[in-house]
């Protein structure tokens, strides 16, 4: 059935007339999200007053549930929740799709109410069993591809299930903006991580780990890493466990699986396999598929040596959980968090040290603790092999391996920048294939879209994301600023370069900024105007990805330091400074650093001369017995390790 | 007893017919994922179903006799355009079937859906299901098979 122009206008006015809310947050279509919706809830409430339960007209009342999108012309949007009542009598109740005249509406669920409960009575054995979809009813979801919602009960009393259609295809359909960029993540091959917001690791040590937790612990997800065969240098993911409720549901490359507390539970394809506390366990073609009862989906695939598996979390959890995926709060680049609540921040300007954060303190601050691992037996390292010393150091491949392992990953067709270094890595790594079909599967899950146009709005504070090739080599945003010092931060790009250029299309980056994008971030102090972003890919690639976001800076006042004083601070935002005006004669001075945390320092002179700066050192360290040539008032810079890093310190000034 | 008497004897008639839905596995999953509509059944917008059918019968054959009195022919027309009787209970669950139970009063107790108990079928979903695929056969001409449909159907409702 279709709708027509003033038809879809007339139910848009209705859905306002009733109070439809309207925000700028992209809702979630989990079922257990929608079935919580004011607006859904509003309606299941009328329509069970509509039902006249208990009455001798009782029947039952049906509704599609829409989520809609409306741009606000800026590349922001709004949404809204419509609920369209089923008319009586027709024959067919098919939703009115698509609807896009006014809005972009995606159909998300069927609500319908069971009146007749009242009927049952145990004691005549008079039973009418109401309170329970019926297979028509699943078909029914099924056939529309989307889950139902059932409200059954007695007068006031009544109760909300749902059922079906969980992971039908849908369309039309949308996805919210942001939702390549955060809500989903996982890990494959050699293990490569995807947290939860999109931030990507390589992560090859071996033990048991916590993926992710709740703090209301309803939900948790462990992994195991194991030594990939004989080899000290490359690890796999040998087994995964999801804890929902009460159902352990755990996955193993020596038996297979899965496993529902501690018993085989093999799924039929495409069957479903319903667990207490409304878990639901699909296998679905080469994946099984966990649907937990708040709305989260993991999603678990054998490859020939490993498992795969990708998360992703319900609305209502963005940035409530924590582990090696990350807070799934949207923001990649605060996911490496370590289990007492300290942020790793890694800049790929100093690559030789990047990944050891990694491990230590960030990775082993997850490993799950004697007593609490899903897994049994109890995790034991192969004999010899020394636990935390995994991976151990591997030689540097040759150009001519890597070009091999590279031409061998592209003839799969593995063509995306990550997907590609993995999958490189990979082969070189393990000196086999076996793992250039994990990289090809993941190509296709975190395959980022090219810009839908050139010229798009772009905001501080907000992650934009692409891919530019042959097809699409540029991608330009448009970016207006107020005059302030702003972060250029593109962690996470790949093979690609960028140019900002702002009022009089004056460049804004140095030729490194913007010839690495990614690689060195930029702070920098900007005049109001209009600024361009242009990306496209490295002079020497076809291809890339992006990701960036300009970040507001918080400039404090350069505050004054008197000698023998100690001072404190924290660098609390990215690309945060802190400055201090020392007033110093000629001399001998000690510059102490008492307490230090991924931060480092410099000197200026009052001709803007650097005297010290040791940002690329490992730690701010002491500079002892710094001979001061003349009088004048110097400038002591505190900045965070790599230019991202945020940290505390406690320093004091000293003559000698 | 007038409802099993006519089981029985629609089980002596048409034991050889299978019903679809048992010879199916899960339907199609999918947005509109129906099968083709027969030719000339597009723009079909018939009028709304009656509001009121024989809501004292007691016997299967007599519900569908009732209904089949009370549909126009758009409305048989319009019936008849589902490729199949899945295809009907897929696609018209919350249409023609909610009519059903709305007419019938399939969610209260009375008369009609004692009947239906005694031959196993205790909810008003799998009530209309049957009544649904019942007169479907009828509109095609087929045997109506009453037995094997109620029984496919309660043996359906009995492993969700």
């Amino acid at each position: 059935m279709n709708v027509t122009r003033a038809a879809l206008a007339a139910i848009l006015a209705l859905a306002a007339a009733i109070g439809v809310r309207a925000d700028g947050i992209c809702p979630s279509d989990a079922i257990n999200d929608v079935m919580v919706d004011p607006r859904v809830r509003e309606a299941m409430d009328q329509m069970w007053t509509d039902s006249h339960e208990g009455q001798p007209d009782e029947h039952e009342e049906g509704a599609w549930v829409y989520q809609c999108q409306m741009s606000n012309g800026d590349g922001t949007y709004r949404y809204y929740t419509m609920v369209q009542r089923w008319p009586h009598g027709t024959i067919a109740s098919a939703p009115p799709s698509p609807m896009q005249a006014d809005g972009n509406c995606r159909l998300v669920a069927y609500i319908h109410t069971h009146p007749g409960v009242g009927e049952k009575d145990p004691d005549s054995n008079d039973k009418f069993d109401n309170d329970h979809p019926s297979p028509a009813d699943k078909q029914f979801a099924d056939q529309y591809g989307v889950p139902g919602i059932l409200r059954y009960g007695r007068g006031d009393e009544t109760y909300d299930f749902s059922f079906g259609g969980l992971d039908a295809p849908r369309a039309p359909t949308w996805d919210c903006p942001e939702a390549s960029a955060s809500g989903s993540g996982g890990s494959m091959g050699d293990p490569h991580v995807r947290t939860l917001d999109g931030y990507t690791y390589d992560f090859q040590a071996i033990g048991d780990f916590s993926l992710l937790t709740t703090a209301a612990g309803d939900l948790e997800i462990q992994v195991r890493q194991q030594p990939y065969r004989d080899l000290r240098t490359a690890a796999v993911n040998s087994a995964l466990a999801v804890r929902d409720g009460p159902n352990r549901i755990v996955w193993t490359t020596a038996t297979g699986g899965p496993t529902v507390n501690g018993r085989p539970a093999p799924v039929a394809a495409g069957a479903d396999l319903s667990l207490p506390g409304h878990t639901v366990l699909r296998r679905s073609g080469d994946d099984d598929i966990v649907f937990t009862a708040m709305g989260d989906r993991v999603t678990v695939t054998r490859s020939a040596e490993g498992l795969d598996f990708s998360v992703r979390i319900a609305a209502r959890r963005r940035g409530k959980v924590r582990g090696l995926l990350g807070n799934g709060d949207g923001d990649p680049d605060n996911d490496l968090v370590t289990s007492d609540g300290r942020l790793i921040t890694i800049s790929s300007t100093d690559k030789d040290e990047a990944n050891a954060p990694v491990y230590t303190p960030f990775g082993n601050s997850w490993r799950v603790q004697a007593g609490q691992s899903m897994f049994t037996p109890a995790f034991a390292p192969p004999a010899g092999v020394d636990l935390r010393a995994f991976p151990y150091p591997a030689d540097e491949p040759t150009p001519e391996r890597r070009a091999a392992a590279r031409k061998e990953c592209a003839a799969h067709g593995v063509a995306d920048p990550l997907a590609l270094d993995n999958c490189v890595f990979d082969v070189v790594a393990t000196g086999t294939s076996a793992f250039i079909a994990s990289a090809a599967r993941a190509e296709r899950v975190d395959r980022v879209p090219p810009p839908p146009a050139t010229g798009i709005p772009a905001a501080p504070d907000r992650e934009f994301t692409g891919a530019v090739d042959a097809a699409h080599p540029t991608a330009t945003y448009t970016l207006a600023l107020d005059a302030g010092t702003y972060f250029f931060d593109a962690r996470g790009s790949r093979d690609t370069a960028w140019s900002v250029r702002g009022p009089g299309r004056a460049q804004v980056l140095d030729a490194n900024q913007a010839a690495f994008m990614g690689e060195y971030p930029a702070r920098l102090t900007l005049a109001r105007g209009t600024y361009t972003v242009a990306v496209s890919p490295q002079p020497n690639v076809d291809r890339g990805r992006y990701r960036f976001r300009v970040r507001t800076v918080p400039v404090p006042p350069a505050r004054a330091l008197a000698l023998g004083t100690e001072v404190a601070g924290r660098i609390g935002a990215v690309g945060e400074e802190h400055r201090f005006q020392l007033g110093l004669r000629a001399g001998r001075y000690d510059f102490r650093s008492l307490a230090a945390d991924n931060v480092r320092w410099s000197l200026t002179s009052p001709n803007g001369e650097e005297l010290f700066d040791v940002s690329q050192q490992e730690s701010m360290e002491d500079v002892r017995d710094l001979a001061i040539g003349g009088n004048g008032t110097f400038t002591l810079t505190i900045r965070g390790r790599g230019m991202v890093g945020l940290g505390a310190y406690r320093v004091m000034v000293v003559a000698k | 007893m007038v409802v099993i008497a006519t089981v029985v004897a629609g089980g002596l008639w048409y034991r050889s017919r299978v019903p679809v839905l048992a010879r199916r596995g899960s339907p199609a999953a999918g947005f509109a994922a129906a099968a083709p509509r027969p030719a000339g059944c597009d723009g079909l917008s018939p009028p709304p179903l009656p509001a009121a059918l024989a809501p004292s019968a007691t016997s299967i054959t007599a519900i569908v006799d009732a209904i089949d009195g009370a549909l126009g022919d758009d409305h048989k027309r319009a019936l008849r355009c589902f490729s199949d009787e899945d295809d009907l209970v897929a696609r018209a669950h919350g249409g023609f079937g909610a009519w059903l139970r709305t007419t019938l009063h399939l969610w209260s107790r009375n008369d009609t859906t004692k009947a239906f108990k005694a031959i196993g079928l205790t909810n008003a979903d799998d009530m209309s299901e049957v009544l649904m695929r019942v007169y479907f056969h009828r509109l095609q001409g087929q045997p109506p098979a009453i037995d094997e449909t109620v029984a496919a159907v309660r043996a359906r409702s009995a492993a969700r």
